[in-house]
């Protein structure tokens, strides 16, 4: 569960102002460039500092550890940004690990059980340095990295941005069957993998946000028109932008 | 092959060094009790030559972690102006003549470490006002206040006795003469102390190796390892330069030879930085003893002769 309450926050300037939103389900975030998506994901996982009272599975936010903060939720950037170039693949999922493991000590046998057969399921090579890879498989590595973190909840910021038309469809598969966490949560501006998720709608604007609770009414023609200032076009449950 | 050449020579250079300097070694004479040659040997340079190997882990060892902490190659307890502070504080205890030992610690090593902590404090506190600026921004700070150190240095100058300023010149250039052992078990412990909770915390290490927000996302609460690191670490710097003086140039060039000798991920390098950043300091010790002349070349001007141009080496041939 997520609930937040008169959320504010932001950088130099508060980007989000009062926002507050409960739900048990997964959701989609949308809304322009720089209306907030971000800010508001990691301001839920304590990465920013913030006003308001933010509660994730009943637990107020600012009370658990870091350890059972990154076991309740975490969140995936859209991009792949180390120092450190010279990691492993494997090494790097097993990171993703790191809030179950006791301290000073090394992963354990599950864990590393656990990485190898994600490693295999996303098909990429466990000994290759994250440096080597395109940007398309960095993607898919922190995506990985962060199933096997087994977090309730999961916050995709623009998981398809990088990914080719065959990637995007196994990412879309991989969500949908995705059991570990409990909700889900995907920033997009893919609008068409938003409404064929079917998940309930956050639309962030003006630093406060509209909650939509069945995704079929911020899908409509109107709606969009009116959310974004742009024509859409919805046939056969495909949902495309008009240009011109 | 490079590799092996490199270590190699390393540590030819490292057991070299017991047998240079004004008296020459001879082997019978080494192994007769009460001998001259005995005493230089044992007392003098075996003493040394382990000071350097220490020292030259403790700033190798902080030097990757600065590195590593701030992900920044140019980070170093000296670019951020810790041993800025440290030089300050051991020369207070100079001036103040507080050259002797109270229960056991040194006076002017407990002002070498205060003057180190302060600096740390310091930085830290300062970072909290340019911290979303990145660590180029602190990095600058850490000039500045070596800038600072120095000018505090140049005052002191001129308020210390003519002994006094020969006392601290000479400190300032950083040397590793040394007598007996109790310096080499104090460089020794800290040394050890630095190197043990390095490797008790490389799983956090190399959380941070990638970036803050993804070790937090994954667990760390990385405020707190990061200033429990600073300050382990400028304690060993804040003890170690108060016995050897400043020694430049190890901190930042070890960690980026390591990184062409071995491409591996950042926390494996710990052991391998440690080692050839000891064996890299005895060897310029040798060096700096190999010309024989009137008096030795301090060995901050050795590793400044290496370390300089080799460091331009590496900044032209890029990453």
């Amino acid at each position: 569960m997520i609930s937040v309450e008169a959320l504010s926050c932001g950088y130099k300037e508060t980007i989000l102002k009062n926002l507050s939103i409960t739900t048990t389900n997964n959701l989609v975030i949308l809304g322009a460039n720089g209306a907030g998506k971000s800010t508001f994901a990691k301001a839920l996982c304590a990465l920013l500092p913030y006003s308001g009272k933010i509660t994730l599975h009943n637990h107020s936010l600012q009370e658990l550890s870091a350890q059972e903060r990154a076991r309740t939720i975490t969140y995936i950037p859209p991009k792949l940004e180390s120092y450190d170039t010279f990691i492993t693949v494997l090494d790097f999922i097993l990171m993703g690990r790191h809030p179950y493991k006791s301290p000073f000590e090394a992963y354990s046998e599950r864990d590393e059980v656990l990485a190898y057969s994600l490693i295999k399921e996303h098909a990429l090579d466990p000994h290759k340095k994250i440096g080597e890879l395109s940007s398309g498989q960095q993607q898919l590595l922190l995506i990985t990295q962060a199933l096997a973190q087994e977090s309730k909840i999961i916050i995709f910021d623009e998981p398809t941005a990088n990914l080719d038309p065959h990637h995007k469809v196994a990412f879309y598969k991989a969500l949908q069957s995705l059991d570990t966490a409990t909700q889900k949560v995907v920033i997009t501006h893919d609008l068409n993998l938003a409404y064929k998720l079917g998940y309930e709608v956050l639309f962030i604007q003006n630093g406060t946000a509209e909650h939509y609770l069945d995704a079929d009414t911020f899908f409509t023609k109107e709606n969009l028109k009116r959310s974004y200032g742009v024509d859409f076009n919805i046939e056969e449950g495909i949902l495309g932008v008009v240009y011109g | 092959m490079a590799k092996e050449l490199f270590i190699f020579t390393l540590l030819a250079l490292t057991l070299l060094s017991p047998f240079i300097g004004a008296v020459d070694m001879q082997w019978p004479a080494l192994f007769q009790t009460g001998s001259l040659e005995q005493t230089i040997f044992f007392d003098l340079r075996l003493p040394r030559l382990l000071l350097a190997f220490f020292a030259g882990v403790i700033l190798a060892l902080s030097g990757w972690l600065f590195q590593t902490l701030f992900r920044n190659a140019l980070m170093t307890p000296f670019t951020l102006g810790i041993s800025g502070g440290a030089i300050l504080g051991t020369g207070i205890a100079v001036v103040l003549g507080l050259n002797l030992v109270l229960f056991g610690v040194n006076l002017s090593a407990l002002f070498g470490v205060s003057g180190a902590f302060g600096s740390v404090l310091l930085i830290l506190w300062l970072s909290r006002y340019v911290s979303h600026r990145g660590s180029n921004a602190l990095l600058l700070l850490g000039i500045a206040l070596s800038f600072f150190f120095s000018a505090a240095l140049m005052v002191l100058f001129s308020v210390a006795t003519a002994m006094q300023s020969h006392a601290i010149l000479h400190y300032t250039m950083g040397s590793l003469s040394t007598l007996g052992y109790a310096q080499v078990i104090a460089a020794a412990v800290m040394a050890l102390l630095l190197l043990l909770v390095l490797l008790r915390r490389r799983f956090e290490l190399s959380l941070l190796a990638v970036n803050d927000e993804h070790a937090r996302l994954k667990g760390v609460d990385t405020k707190r390892v990061t200033y429990y690191l600073l300050l382990v670490s400028s304690l060993a710097i804040g003890v170690l330069i108060s016995i050897t003086g400043p020694i430049g140039f190890v901190g930042l060039i070890i960690p980026h030879v390591i990184r062409k000798l071995y491409p591996r991920a950042n926390h494996e390098l710990i052991i391998p930085t440690a080692l050839i950043g000891g064996l890299f300091l005895a060897a310029c010790d040798t060096l700096s003893r190999l010309p024989q002349l009137q008096s030795e070349i301090p060995i901050g001007i050795v590793t400044a002769f290496i370390g300089g141009p080799f460091f331009i080496y590496l900044i032209i041939k890029g990453k």
